[in-house]
């Protein structure tokens, strides 16, 4: 979900190299519900363990992590907290829309559409208190840092970015740049398994650049994003990113181009407060460990009944000691084919 | 078409260098000799290597690109021994590369040199420029290796040092400017660099007793030798790392 800027900003491919010994804050939730609608049995329904606890996000998380991990990458999971208020009208809007999912779900089951009973599943997908605890104790075996964000997971790893905590935030959900993140990747969620091979690639995006390439500056990025409308506010009926974007660059100010966008100032103030200046917190500490190989076979095998051979595999790739990061930051050489002689 | 034949020790260091930085790559063959062109996935690295037609024991080419697994050379190069001569052979038809040592005479698959990345050299031209004994440098960088994954080296107008830092210890290197070959700093330059890619690349180096470095601020560095008896060149560059703060 989130704002639609996927049409508007440039990312930049670069291969998943690039992010060795490199930190950073991962939106959790963003990538636990990709693995819960993805990762699902040919009807739909989740993965379960014997007790009927869902393990399809455990088995997302445990792969994606491993990978990184093999790679060099410094993982930190951020997990939301509670939801703004503002947030409410999206979460019941997709509550409804979980609800005629499920029916639909049902529907093609009923029929043994097999291939339409798992697409309309994916959209079933609900991530309760004890599922993000287990993904939580995952982590901790892993030897990844967690980081409880007060109130949005995005909002705090652009904050942590923003601070040079990490080097990037990480997630598939576009409001991280209304968040005023400084660096930000996107699409370490549809990396696959292996990882190690050389053409594996994520994308890269830089706020200060986006900026420039749009010609508008953060609180305009932000006005653009309430016009086409945020998971904390709905948008203006027939204004799409590139609408947005032409009448934000008239550069009329705040008030004036909410004004003839037909929206009322006063109503979205709360929104551009809560994208400048969100609930966060520096009460964190990222320290990365050494895997508990017994940890995670007990956890995994004993506790959530996962094959204990497929385990050991994954277990063999995790590297023997916690990840170390590097001291500043590797430049490209690209970044200097225009210097001068 | 390119037909060579060549020194077992000067193709085995072509091969190290090369491979310091990828595993496939692209023998740009012409009238006058080989050259390579090569970046490191990741963009950190290049190297442009150059081997004149006076560098083989024979030599004839004309205009061809042929795309190399350098594992597979490597393999032939372990059949051989010092003062061995290796001949190649590859005429574009059948898609192979001839290569023979002794009695031995591999045909080995070629790659699709258009899966190969032509890298954009970028035109760096640091500032400082020292010329120092390679044994020098590559004792520095034993030393650094246990203690960091980054060396900072600096260029002054007196010495030349490289640094390198971990949690508890450190190392320098400091040489003076009367004991160096040449060394030409208006002013203080300095940049740090991943020991990785710099001490594999130092290490590639067999025949050079001596090596060129420049280096400017948060610049990135370029380091140029000779090999096959000064018949041949070599240029890595390698992107700085910049501290943030």
């Amino acid at each position: 979900m989130g704002v639609q800027l996927r049409d508007l900003v440039h990312a930049e491919e670069v291969p998943l190299e690039m992010l060795r010994g490199r930190k950073l804050a991962l939106d959790a939730y963003n990538m636990l519900y990709q693995f819960l609608a993805t990762i699902r049995q040919p009807g739909g329904e989740p993965f379960t363990d014997a007790q009927g606890a869902i393990t399809s996000h455990l088995v997302g998380l445990l792969y994606r992590t491993a990978s990184l991990l093999q790679n060099g990458v410094l993982p930190a999971y951020v997990f939301d907290g509670k939801p703004s208020g503002l947030k409410a009208a999206t979460l019941r809007a997709r509550a409804l829309a979980k609800e005629k999912a499920q029916e639909k779900w049902a529907e093609a089951l009923a029929r043994g559409d097999l291939a339409l009973a798992r697409k309309r599943a994916a959209g079933t997908s609900r991530l309760t208190p004890e599922m993000a605890e287990d993904a939580r104790t995952l982590l901790t075996l892993l030897g990844v840092p967690t980081v409880q964000a007060p109130s949005e997971g995005e909002a705090q790893a652009a904050y942590m970015a923003k601070r040079g905590d990490v080097w990037a935030a990480a997630s598939e959900d576009y409001d991280t740049l209304l968040f005023g993140v400084p660096r930000y990747v996107r699409g370490l969620g549809a990396l696959r398994g292996g990882g190690r091979e050389g053409g594996t690639t994520v994308r890269l995006l830089e706020g200060p650049r986006t900026l420039t390439e749009l010609g508008v500056t953060q609180e305009e990025l932000i006005l653009i994003g309430i016009l086409i409308g945020t998971d904390f506010n709905e948008g203006v009926p027939g204004i799409g990113p590139k609408k947005a974007l032409k009448l934000v660059r008239e550069h009329l100010g705040w008030e004036a181009t909410l004004k003839k966008a037909g929206l009322d100032p006063e109503a979205v103030e709360p929104v551009r407060a809560l994208f400048l200046d969100p609930p966060r917190t520096e009460a964190y500490e990222l320290l990365w460990r050494r895997p508990d190989l017994d940890g995670l076979r007990s956890f995994l095998v004993s506790r959530h009944g996962f094959d204990p051979g497929r385990i050991d595999r994954v277990l063999r790739r995790l590297p023997d000691e916690a990840p170390r990061s590097v001291t500043g930051t590797q430049m490209t050489l690209q970044e200097f084919e225009s210097s001068a002689s | 078409m390119f037909k060579a034949r060549v020194k077992m020790e000067v193709l085995r260091e072509l091969v190290d260098v090369v491979s310091t930085l990828v595993t496939e790559t692209k023998l740009q063959v012409s009238v006058d000799g080989i050259e390579v062109k090569a970046v490191d996935p990741s963009h950190v690295a290049m190297l442009v290597l150059n081997l004149k037609k006076t560098g083989f024991e024979e030599f004839t080419g004309d205009s061809t690109e042929i795309g190399i697994d350098v594992e597979k050379i490597k393999d032939v190069l372990r059949l051989s021994k010092p003062g061995d001569l290796l001949n190649l052979a590859y005429d574009g038809g059948k898609g192979k590369l001839e290569v023979s040592v002794g009695k031995i005479v591999r045909h080995m698959g070629v790659v699709d040199p258009a899966g190969i990345t032509d890298p954009k050299v970028p035109n760096v031209n640091p500032p400082g420029k020292v010329v120092l004994k390679t044994d020098e440098l590559r004792q520095g960088i034993r030393g650094s290796e246990s203690i960091s994954d980054h060396v900072t080296l600096t260029l002054d107008p007196e010495f030349f040092s490289m640094h390198s830092e971990g949690e508890n210890d450190r190392l320098d290197l400091k040489i003076p400017k009367s004991e160096l070959t040449l060394l030409e700093a208006k002013e203080t330059v300095k940049s740090m660099y991943p020991l990785d890619f710099f001490s594999s690349m130092v290490k590639s180096i067999s025949s050079a007793e001596e090596v060129t470095i420049f280096v400017g601020n948060e610049y990135p560095l370029k380091l140029e030798f000779s090999f096959a008896g000064g018949r041949g060149d070599a240029r890595f560059l390698l992107a700085p790392r910049v501290e943030e703060d």
